[in-house]
């Protein structure tokens, strides 16, 4: 009752980030290569927002766009990101410098590597805290940062605030990470494969305490990741993206109990669930994602898609509503659900079967 | 019955470290630590824990990387412990390796048919190039690449195509033994179940054992036949791989799956056994007696004295716990 409270509520519920028509590339000297090509979504105030896709599906750097956090090399080519009320491409430099850690944090795979490992995590905490103009002695910031770290969960806080990254273990540095990126109480906190690193016990405590503060503090959380599984645990939403573009966006139990479309079907086909029957093969998806220095014109799963058809391979389908099992709120990107594209045999057995859900 | 192909008794791996500042007796790192266990051909034998736990160093040392600290390693019948290294070369033929990053461990500068080549040159200096030419192309259909990759080098393949080089590298010579240390986390999700079966596939056509060592704990349990647990250096429970699933008997154990995402969002929210709390300690300063005490929601008194032992509780499955050995 309370997911079905949530979700008719968030449904009307405005947006704090929303990305329109975004195409970003990179430019090499020899060609462009299109990382994001028309990317529409729409962060929900509170919600926690799961961005599935695989390495170069342009997940992160959809969400690094949103930032203006491009390398040289890379750049926004078309599209707004609308926070709060105003187009953050055309933002000037010092209101990006309050949006970013300010507004809008964001924490990263590698905390290593988001660490100064020549000053101390209280230290790089503090800075964080008056880097955004809070007029705060040092007592105050000491005082801030303290809190901040038990807010993580980081035990013996007056002790390791005076460590060094190295003397952290890793889930302890994303801990940190995290203190940081909650140092000016942002509304939206950007997490990008925030637990990749991590072994699958610390994945869990990471997990739990992102549950937790957004429990407590109402922000809202976008969760990048290749791992279904992790989105499973934490979010309400999820956006599946693959070579640049939208697949699916769903509420986060039908995306499991009825995925529609193919790619995302496959992903969750070729994973071995805990009751994976172990004399049966794992179903993979054929193929590799396609190069982007020579994107697909048609839909870019299709060569991977038992369901192809030649219009799959001319005409790129677009991001459409699909009312399936009664659930609203679903979009697809796949021709198998245009009712006035040619149909083929196929269409229909497909369809029974994302009615009967992935049994994986 | 027949003697097993691999057998690891008591197997210890300790390093020096040096400039540690600290006292004598506490710069040894027991990455492996009596560690026991035996793989049949044809058979999967899982090792899983977390990162720092010692099961790739196991592998290593098993492999002969390393010399063992003491212990014994038997493999198809020879006792390979203390080896030297010009008898290894034979006995490296009938174990081979396979990688975690399919983008670390090819040399760039190699075409992909002298990179499956070169384990021929080292092993079989009796062929000629043209048989060996031979072997890589039987080899690349195989693994589901085709003649016309040989020519190429890596940057030219995805990560998936990779990773299928480094598994022709590994069986060219056609060993009994493979060790798979994290196969395929470096790989995308799509592509990783196609490794898995081709895996799979090459164990029932060439009947070889894996040594699979990874930290996706639902993957290891649709490798294996057999699942050990690691702990700082010591196997903390050992079983057949559905057993130990369905009645995880070491609170560590229990602990890593229930870290597992549930895989579905109904089955997240009504999980109710808590996951493991805290950070593995260092190796080089463990908590004396269980290693795990130190996490444990069921630590006692005497669990800080000795270590348990591992022992049998029916069924091919073994515990190092005083919950279960009281």
């Amino acid at each position: 009752m309370d997911m079905i409270n949530q979700r008719s509520a968030s449904r009307g519920a405005d947006s704090i980030l929303e990305i329109r028509g975004l195409h970003t590339s990179f430019f090499t000297s020899a060609c462009e290569i299109p990382a994001v090509r028309g990317v529409d979504i729409a962060v929900r105030r509170g919600e926690c927002l799961g961005v599935v896709g695989e390495s170069g599906s342009g997940k992160s750097v959809t969400f690094l766009s949103a930032l203006r956090l491009l390398a040289s090399t890379g750049r926004i080519k078309r599209g707004e990101i609308i926070y709060g009320g105003h187009d953050l491409t055309k933002a000037s430099a010092s209101r990006l410098r309050e949006v970013r850690g300010g507004e809008i944090a964001m924490i990263f795979q590698d905390p290593m590597s988001s660490l100064n490992p020549l000053m101390t995590i209280g230290a790089q905490i503090g800075e964080m805290i008056r880097a955004h103009g809070r007029s705060m002695n040092k007592n105050a910031v000491d005082a801030r940062t303290l809190e901040l770290l038990s807010t993580v969960l980081i035990p013996e806080p007056e002790k390791r605030l005076r460590q060094y990254p190295h003397e952290f273990s890793g889930g302890m540095r994303q801990r940190a990470m995290i203190a940081m990126a909650l140092a000016c109480k942002p509304s939206l906190l950007i997490a990008d494969e925030p637990t990749t690193a991590l072994d699958v016990s610390i994945q869990d405590q990471i997990l739990k305490l992102l549950r937790r503060l957004q429990t407590d503090t109402g922000m809202s959380i976008v969760f990048i990741t290749h791992d279904l599984g992790a989105v499973a645990e934490l979010c309400t939403r999820v956006v599946v993206m693959y070579a640049g573009l939208v697949m699916e966006e769903s509420p986060i139990e039908p995306l499991f109990d009825a995925p529609l479309h193919p790619y995302t079907r496959g992903l969750l086909a070729s994973i071995p669930g805990l009751s994976q029957d172990r004399s049966r093969r794992l179903i993979p998806i054929p193929g590799s994602p396609p190069d982007m220095s020579a994107a697909p014109d048609g839909c870019p799963f299709a060569p991977r898609c038992e369901h192809a058809r030649n219009i799959c391979l001319s005409n790129p389908p677009a991001l459409t509503p699909i009312v399936s099992d009664g659930q609203p709120d679903r979009l697809c990107r796949c021709w198998l659900y245009a009712p006035d594209a040619p149909r083929n045999p196929l269409n229909g057995g497909f369809l029974s079967k994302a009615a009967q859900g992935v049994e994986s | 019955m027949t003697a097993p192909l691999l057998s690891v008794e008591n197997l210890a791996q300790h390093f020096r470290v040096r400039g540690s500042g600290r006292a004598e007796s506490r710069s040894v790192v027991r990455a492996v630590d009596g560690v026991t266990f035996t793989l049949d051909e044809g058979r999967t034998f899982g090792l899983v824990g977390e990162s720092g736990c010692g099961k790739s160093t196991c592998a290593r040392s098993i492999l002969r990387i390393y010399t063992p600290t003491s212990g014994r390693i038997t493999l198809d019948g020879e006792d390979i412990t203390h080896m030297s290294q010009d008898a290894l070369p034979p006995i490296r033929r009938k174990m081979q390796m396979i990688f975690q990053d399919p983008y670390a461990s090819l040399n760039p500068r190699m075409t992909v048919r002298d990179l499956i080549a070169e384990p021929l040159r080292a092993h079989r200096p009796d062929m000629s190039r043209a048989e060996a030419d031979d072997a890589v192309f039987e080899m690349l259909e195989k693994v589901g690449l085709t003649r016309e990759h040989s020519g190429r080098y890596p940057h030219e393949f995805s990560g998936g195509q990779r990773q299928r080089v480094g598994v022709a590298r590994a069986l060219i010579l056609r060993p009994k033994l493979v060790v798979c240390d994290e196969p395929i986390s470096a790989l995308d999700v799509s592509i990783q179940a196609q490794i898995v079966n081709l895996l799979r596939d090459f164990q029932e056509k060439l009947g070889l054992a894996y040594l699979f060592i990874a930290h996706d704990l639902s993957m290891v349990r649709y490798m294996s036949d057999t699942i050990s647990v690691m702990y700082l250096g010591k196997l903390v429970e050992s079983s057949p791989a559905d057993d130990l699933y369905a009645r995880p008997l070491h609170p560590y154990t229990r602990g890593l799956l229930a870290s597992i995402p549930a895989g579905h969002p109904r089955l997240a929210r009504l999980r109710t056994e808590s996951g493991l709390s805290g950070d593995i300690p260092s190796p080089i300063d463990p908590p004396s007696g269980c290693a795990f005490r130190t996490r444990c929601p069921h630590a006692m008194a005497r669990c800080a004295e000795a270590a348990p032992p591992l022992t049998e509780v029916g069924g091919g499955h073994r515990a190092a716990c005083y919950l279960i050995n009281p």
